[in-house]
């Protein structure tokens, strides 16, 4: 759950970024990061367990995905959003 | 993710809720712009989900969910059941423009009918309360759709005064 604050910064973070591509990528990379950072927390205190055979690769994997994910629900929201806006 | 032990009451009140409420939400009249419905559906399943995860588990771990404490197939099912609760309410709030006290009589009313229907789950052992009980589900449905309304006001008020020149 704490994935869906953190996806929306990072996607208010990406919208407010003035046009560059350089910087986008970094915030991206940087929310990939803090993912990995916060569920690499979460697994020393023991609040989230992953399997055994789990790695800090597989999470880095994991939330790329989700990165991707979110990205493509945005760009599809924001052209429905964009529509429904004019047709009001 | 596990499949159910047993294949019973609760699986089938699950299975025939979800049926019914995307029938009526088809039948319904449109109410929403599609934006707002997404959003509305996907606020009114997270704030359960984020309420079962918090008491349902440890270190409180009140009431379980279906058949056994893991998470099962059909407490997946069970969040996208939560989500039509919300958008049923909501469409009742914005159908009747309710304010002030007609406000706070709907909240308290279907605060009840929710605390109704919430009996009706534990009796086909949806819920099973390990420290939990029913009246204390009231003031949380107070709570919830509260915000529930909270939320759909913010999201309406964007969607309304949002310039086409203002998006990119």
């Amino acid at each position: 759950m704490l994935i869906v604050p953190f996806s929306i910064l990072w996607l208010l973070d990406v919208n407010s970024s003035p046009g560059s591509l350089v910087r986008k990528v970094i915030t991206t990379l940087r929310f990939i990061l803090y993912m990995c950072g916060l569920d690499y927390v979460l697994q020393e205190f023991k609040i989230a367990t992953h399997p055994e055979s789990w790695n800090m690769f597989y999470s880095i994997g994991l939330y790329s995905g989700v990165t991707f994910c979110v990205f493509i629900i945005k760009v599809f929201f924001h052209k429905l959003f964009k529509q429904e806006v004019l047709q009001k | 993710m596990i499949l159910p032990q047993k294949f019973d009451i609760n699986e089938w009140f699950i299975i025939t809720g979800l049926c019914i409420s995307i029938i009526l939400m088809i039948v319904f009249p449109k109410r929403f712009p599609h934006t707002l419905t997404i959003l509305i559906l996907m606020f009114c399943m997270v704030i359960p989900i984020i309420l079962d995860t918090m008491i349902a588990t440890k270190p409180f771990d009140l009431y379980n969910i279906n058949d056994t404490s893991k998470f099962e197939i059909f407490d997946l099912l069970l969040w996208f059941f939560y989500a039509p609760f919300g958008y049923f309410f909501l469409y009742g709030f914005d159908k009747w423009n309710l304010q002030r006290f007609k406000l706070l009589a709907y909240i308290i009313g279907s605060s009840l009918v929710a605390v109704g229907f919430e009996f009706l789950t534990t009796e086909a052992h949806l819920f099973t309360y390990t420290g939990w009980h029913l009246f204390y589900s009231f003031p949380v449905y107070l709570v919830a759709q509260s915000v529930y309304i909270t939320f759909y006001l913010w999201i309406k008020n964007l969607f309304l005064y949002t310039q086409p020149s203002n998006l990119l």
